[in-house]
């Protein structure tokens, strides 16, 4: 885990500019080759309406573990630098029902695009927070919190 | 394991600088009265007393009392379960963006 920032955030840069960086968050047939944390997990779309307000479904299927869904909405989407997009496990997973957001930022540099993806974590009674200092200050605690902790465990 | 509704109970509690305050003060592993934790902010006791109650609901911190003194310490769990969302999510955008490194490596 990442305890340098507040929250989880991904940086990449990629060797394609942003149009072909945003196509593989725009394309179902591209998102369905790449959207999943590790080559043995099997992405299948259920539902992709990119356009804003349109909803998405993912289902992965993991070897020897239940099946994973995933929906949300496009809340943003501004071609080719930058997307938002909710984000809600549903039943019966573990961390089913809790709301969060990705914001997906891509930044032209050279012939590379900085990929920069935030996920951000909220509960679905304090939604209000979400432009507030108050969850970041929440994340922050809480990472400082754990990094100490894996300071004690040493 | 923690539920849903206990997840975001322990993220909403730490939403508030006070209660954060609270948890820093606590975070030594020593026990606090709740005039001690409450002597270090100008808010009314009832205030305090409030914070500390959502702290409590949330299993963030517990109360023992002594005659009539209420003392308060920090539990490590919740802050730990909620660690685990973060690092489930951490883990799959760091692998997804690998898989999307190679995927415009072979469409180059």
């Amino acid at each position: 885990m990442n305890v340098a920032s507040p929250g989880v955030e991904v940086r990449r840069l990629l060797k394609a500019s942003p149009e072909k960086v945003f196509a593989a968050f725009a394309d179902q047939l591209l998102v369905a080759q790449w959207l999943r944390p590790s080559p043995d997990v099997r992405l299948t779309v259920l539902a992709f309406d990119f356009r804003p307000g349109g909803a998405y479904r993912f289902a992965y299927d993991v070897p020897g573990a239940q099946r994973v869904l995933v929906g949300g909405t496009f809340r943003s989407i501004e071609a080719p630098s930058r997307l938002v997009f909710s984000w809600l496990i549903e039943p019966p997973d573990e961390h089913a029902g809790i709301d969060s957001e990705v914001t997906v930022v891509l930044v032209s540099r050279g012939s590379s695009t900085e990929l920069t993806i935030r996920h951000a974590k909220f509960g679905r009674a304090d939604a209000d927070l979400r432009h507030g200092q108050g969850w970041r200050g929440a994340l922050e605690l809480l990472e400082e919190r754990l990094g100490q902790e894996a300071r004690d465990g040493d | 394991m923690q539920s849903e509704a206990a997840l975001d109970r322990t993220f909403q509690a730490l939403a508030d600088p006070t209660r954060r305050s609270m948890i820093r003060a606590l975070s030594g592993g020593e026990t606090r009265s709740a005039g001690e934790l409450g002597a270090r902010f100008r808010s009314a006791q009832p205030t305090i007393s409030r914070h500390l109650k959502v702290l409590e609901s949330a299993r963030l911190i517990e109360r023992s009392v002594e005659g009539r003194v209420h003392r308060f310490r920090l539990c490590r769990g919740p802050l730990a379960e909620a660690g685990e969302w973060i690092g489930r999510h951490q883990a799959f955008w760091t692998g997804a963006v690998d898989q999307l490194e190679r995927l415009l490596k072979e469409v180059e």
